[in-house]
């Protein structure tokens, strides 16, 4: 059995709207993620599944966003105790992150090699040449033709699928123990997304990383995940191994979330869809979030958070999910 | 045979450009966007387009649109060549085609309210009285499903479906025959795709129109479409029926795009073929078959010939499954 890399517990995130009240963005957020394993986080845009991976690695929008409670446990230390000095140490050293466009998260006016260079230095004292053979070394990895050519190039001189592979060799240079990986592929070609995505899935294997792995798209994380969690409106709706999701998804919101997406193997007469909006930040229900939605709901549910509904690893947050669940007459 | 409404013919679109250097230094060469590209669209079809980035795809929308000019070959709409019409004589023909573009947040002005907004294209084709203007705009409110509450809505005030949703209603309101759909889901949620495309589906059902699907999406191709065109850099690869390219594709481009395509089922997670590299760039398009430098099955033979369209199959409903594979049938 691996053992446990991150623990997170009861995660909240707040955040400040001007002079209006905090709106919490996520809201009792709980997994746990072993060493070696990938973890993905599935949801549409304003879900907080960014704002979830921001918190672990310590980079919430500053000013706005802030951990109002739980505990974050990584390699058995609570980062939400730890300095911003302290957690600068382990920023980039033991957790890295990706994001999804590489061309914003690559400074155009410094050459691949310089920046590379200075995301090394940062944790480790090498010299400039030490420095050069180790990110010629990385690129070769991340499967770039001609590193000490591409070392010399500025970022705009790169493809699209290259910018992100000089991206994750960057974030693999002090061999860290977690890759948080933010739709790292959603601004690329299917092509190359496969490419991508092989690329990080072998990378994991080889070095013995874990991987959180942030996306919109239900079929990435068929083929990339071990563990999933599916999140709506700041809250985790379902979690459990791939194969449960996959093949008894629990949650309406899940279910219908699979449902909706085209298939490439078969015709469909009309999508199943989901009617209504995500429920606006800072006014949720008191109920389940998802009520307004869910053409399951029963009056229990607009009243009540749902509680967990667990068969063993497997946890959703719906009532309907409990074969014992009886609604009032 | 059903008539048709849009027939390109050998479009091409080159386009100068200044690869490096500067004043006599400057070294020139020529973008082919679009080098040859010929197909037809009938009535009440839906011609799927697919393709990665750089393709070739919205170019080819532009100039179907005619908001771009065209270098080279034909478009006709229904029996009317449109290629070398000026402005205003294309003034009358524009209420046949009309176009939906992927990010609603850029295509909608933002100082126009809803009824403003769908007024626009009434008022600038001239269609119908005032007071019939506005039956015409609650019709096309009631046929995207929102109510007449949003007639006082500016775009800021709604969600991305909804005003995915306005643009739908925008394009249909003059009655066209052809609407040209540039990635229109791929910029919205995923489950307000669905519901987008379901609704394109409905008003194509019920108004008997006709699209071209650019998409960069298998699933939603397979999902909305008749037949299919496979583009790589500037030129058609494989056209066919739904079935010809989802279920015997024969082109290996074609077939290493469906198989890269993430599927949302964990039981089949079946073998990838994996590409080389990425696409060229339509400035150094290789010689013969543009596909052979990422091409599995690549021969020396490849690099020889015109790379054109070939049409190994006809059959007998008219329809035609053609490759453009140097080696087809071999492989």
């Amino acid at each position: 059995m691996p053992e446990t890399l991150l623990e997170v517990r009861n995660l909240t995130v707040n955040l400040k709207l001007g002079n209006r009240q905090d709106v919490t963005a996520v809201d009792g957020v709980s997994f746990s993620l072993k060493r070696g394993e990938t973890l993905g986080i599935v949801g549409e845009s304003g879900c907080g599944k960014t704002l979830t991976a921001s918190a672990v690695i310590g980079l919430l929008p500053p000013y706005t966003g802030y951990i109002a409670g739980g505990e974050i446990l990584f390699e058995g230390e609570d980062l939400t105790k730890k300095t911003a000095r302290q957690m600068r140490a382990v920023r980039g050293a033991k957790i890295s992150m990706i994001f999804q466009d590489p061309m914003s998260s690559l400074n155009p006016v410094y050459r691949i090699g310089t920046q590379m260079r200075e995301a090394l230095r940062v944790h480790r004292d090498v010299t400039a040449k030490e420095a050069r053979e180790i990110s010629a070394e990385m690129l070769r990895k991340v499967g770039i033709p001609l590193p000490e050519t591409r070392l010399r190039e500025y970022p705009h001189q790169l493809s699209g699928g290259q910018r992100q592979r000089v991206m994750i060799a960057m974030s693999l240079l002090s061999n860290p123990s977690l890759l948080i990986a933010d739709e790292p592929t959603s601004s690329l070609d299917v092509t190359i997304q496969a490419q991508i995505l092989d690329l990080i899935r072998a990378l994991r294997d080889e070095m013995g990383m874990s991987v959180m792995l942030i996306t919109h798209d239900m079929g990435v994380v068929a083929g990339n995940a071990d563990k999933v969690m599916v999140m709506y409106a700041g809250k985790v709706v379902e979690y459990g191994t791939v194969e449960e999701i996959f093949t008894n998804p629990l949650h309406p919101y899940t279910q219908r979330l699979i449902g909706s997406i085209p298939r490439l193997d078969m015709d469909v007469e009309y999508l199943s869809t989901i009617e209504g909006m995500v429920p606006p930040l800072g006014q949720m229900p008191k109920g389940c979030r998802f009520c307004a939605r869910c053409p399951l709901h029963t009056g229990a549910c607009q009243e009540q958070p749902p509680p967990p509904f667990r068969i063993g690893e497997h946890v959703t947050f719906c009532r309907r999910a409990n074969p014992d669940f009886r609604p009032p007459p | 045979m059903a008539e048709t409404v849009l027939t390109v013919s050998g479009l091409k679109k080159y386009f100068p450009i200044t690869v490096s250097g500067r004043g006599l230094y400057r070294e020139k060469r020529v973008l082919k966007a679009l080098d040859g590209v010929s197909f037809t669209i009938r009535k009440g079809e839906t011609l799927g387009l697919v393709g990665e980035s750089g393709c070739g795809k919205s170019t080819l929308a532009k100039i179907i649109m005619r908001l771009l000019p065209v270098t080279d070959g034909q478009i006709v709409y229904g029996d009317t060549d449109v290629t070398r019409l000026s402005t205003k004589q294309l003034r009358p023909l524009r209420r046949r085609v009309q176009m939906i573009f992927q990010d609603p947040y850029a295509s909608l002005n933002p100082r126009e309210t809803v009824r403003e907004l769908l007024a626009a294209p009434l008022e600038s084709m001239e269609l119908g009285e005032p007071r019939e203007r506005t039956v015409k705009i609650h019709k096309a409110l009631d046929s995207i499903g929102l109510d007449t509450s949003f007639l006082e809505k500016y775009p800021h005030e709604m969600s991305g479906g909804q005003r995915q949703r306005i643009a739908v209603a925008r394009a249909m309101i003059s009655k066209p025959d052809l609407v040209v759909c540039d990635e229109p889901v791929s910029a919205l949620d995923v489950s307000v795709r669905g519901q987008i495309l379901n609704l394109m589906k409905r008003l194509q059902r019920e108004q008997g129109l006709s699209y071209l699907f650019i998409s960069h999406d298998f699933g939603n191709v397979r999902y909305l479409c008749d037949r299919v065109a496979v583009m790589y850099l500037g030129r058609i690869v494989e056209e066919g029926t739904k079935q010809d390219i989802f279920d015997r594709a024969v082109h290996p481009y074609t077939k290493a795009l469906l198989s890269a395509n993430p599927v949302p089922d964990i039981r089949q997670q079946g073998k990838r073929v994996m590409l080389r590299g990425d696409t060229a760039g339509a400035v150094y398009i290789p010689s013969g078959c543009a596909f052979r430098t990422r091409c599995p099955h690549a021969t020396e033979g490849c690099s020889k010939g015109g790379g054109r369209l070939l049409t190994p199959l006809k059959r007998a409903d008219g329809d035609t499954h053609s490759s453009a594979c140097p080696r087809y049938p071999a492989l």
